[in-house]
């Protein structure tokens, strides 16, 4: 008995026939993960609108290529990890001055401003930001691999093993990967994991005496 | 037997954690296993804070024109031209094997050649040398052996020179 087509696949044969509104549904469902992983990757929303763009793009001309054999996620997260990695050596190649840094220098010249005192940002929604650009610092210190696993993880279109053909290793080296990658980021988000700065998940509050604060 | 049955399922929940809020049962189990193991408690805190901390970190703000941008983009990809269409029917031939060894076959095939034209030019080193060099080896003149078996003869003593070797003690 033959196995159900992935719908996913399904869409990826009419693709293959030229079909551009299966190829938008594709578009639609795969767009925020895979933007959320380029960004997750490069920092930088318009770099990986960009990228992500180039991705589908890719997905559509090699579409004669795709086998049905392969599950389609897989296949375009691995398109997406080849084209992140390549932006990130051609950024090493050629690094571009940023943007923020010559406003800064500008920014030394202009006249100074000082905050108004009377409006002040709610505490909470700043101590967030700041918190996630912790995070976000604490995620771009990574090596390349332990970050884009890290990412691929909080995405649920993909599972372990998945995870590792993205990646191009073995089931466990990628927990691997994942568990030294945590390890680090533990280590230098330490101070707002005690605090409790950010109040954890309710979700994962658990009905051990003194196991969560 | 029990206790490494314990600790892998400890691994598989909290590995499970790592991607997604765990469910009311998973949760339980884990609580039932942390109250047998308060050392690690400390551990799973720093998990589950960890996991809050990136489960929170908001996702990229796709724009509301991505798609339509995409699908502009895709079609105004160019149609790829007959052969090339014809070439995937045959996925085999766009392999990355198929560069690779064809670049293979192509460093075999000037290893080969330069090879034979080393041959070849070694060759010719060594006739050239010996022709240089030919004029001046002719062939002895036959008058010279006129006295070759005398001479020979001449080498060979037959009996030892008892009287020399008593001269000689």
């Amino acid at each position: 008995m033959a196995l159900p087509l992935d719908p996913d696949a399904a869409l990826m044969l009419r693709v293959k026939d030229g079909d551009l509104e299966a190829f938008e549904e594709l578009v639609q469902k795969y767009k925020h993960p895979i933007v959320n992983v380029i960004y997750r990757m490069l920092h930088d929303l318009e770099e990986a609108e960009d990228l992500a763009q180039n991705v589908f793009v890719r997905v559509f001309q090699s579409a004669g290529r795709y086998e049905v054999s392969a599950k389609f996620s897989t296949w375009i997260f691995t398109i997406a990890r080849h084209l992140c990695l390549n932006e990130i050596r051609r950024r090493g190649r050629h690094p571009a001055q940023s943007l923020e840094s010559s406003q800064n220098e500008d920014e030394e010249h202009a006249p100074r401003q000082y905050p108004d005192e009377k409006i002040c940002p709610p505490p909470q929604a700043f101590l967030q930001k700041e918190l996630e650009q912790k995070v976000q610092e604490a995620l771009g210190e990574l090596p390349e691999k332990q970050r884009l696993a890290i990412a691929l993880c909080q995405e649920d279109e993909l599972s372990y093993e998945e995870i590792a053909k993205v990646l191009g290793c073995s089931l466990s080296a990628t927990k691997s990967l994942i568990h030294r990658g945590r390890e680090t980021l533990k280590a230098k988000l330490k101070p707002y994991l005690r605090s409790g700065t950010w109040e954890e998940p309710e979700t994962e509050t658990l009905p051990v005496k003194g196991c969560l604060p | 037997m029990k206790e490494s049955m314990q600790e892998a399922e400890y691994q598989n929940l909290i590995e499970t954690s790592w991607r997604r809020t765990l469910s009311e049962t998973e949760r339980a189990r884990l609580g039932k296993f942390l109250e047998a193991h308060p050392e690690r408690q400390e551990s799973w805190r720093e998990d589950a804070a960890l996991n809050g901390l990136l489960r929170r970190m908001p996702g990229a703000a796709v724009s509301s024109n991505f798609t339509a941008r995409v699908v502009q983009a895709a079609s105004r990809v160019p149609a790829k031209p007959a052969w090339r269409r014809r070439l995937e029917a045959f996925p085999w031939l766009g392999g990355v094997w198929v560069p690779r060894a064809a670049l293979g076959a192509a460093m075999v095939c000037c290893g080969v050649l330069s090879f034979h034209g080393y041959q070849v030019r070694h060759r010719a080193q060594e006739a050239r040398a010996m022709a240089s060099v030919s004029p001046l080896a002719g062939l002895a003149s036959i008058d010279w052996l006129e006295n070759f078996d005398t001479i020979n003869k001449m080498n060979k003593v037959q009996v030892a020179d008892e009287d020399l070797l008593t001269v000689l003690q």
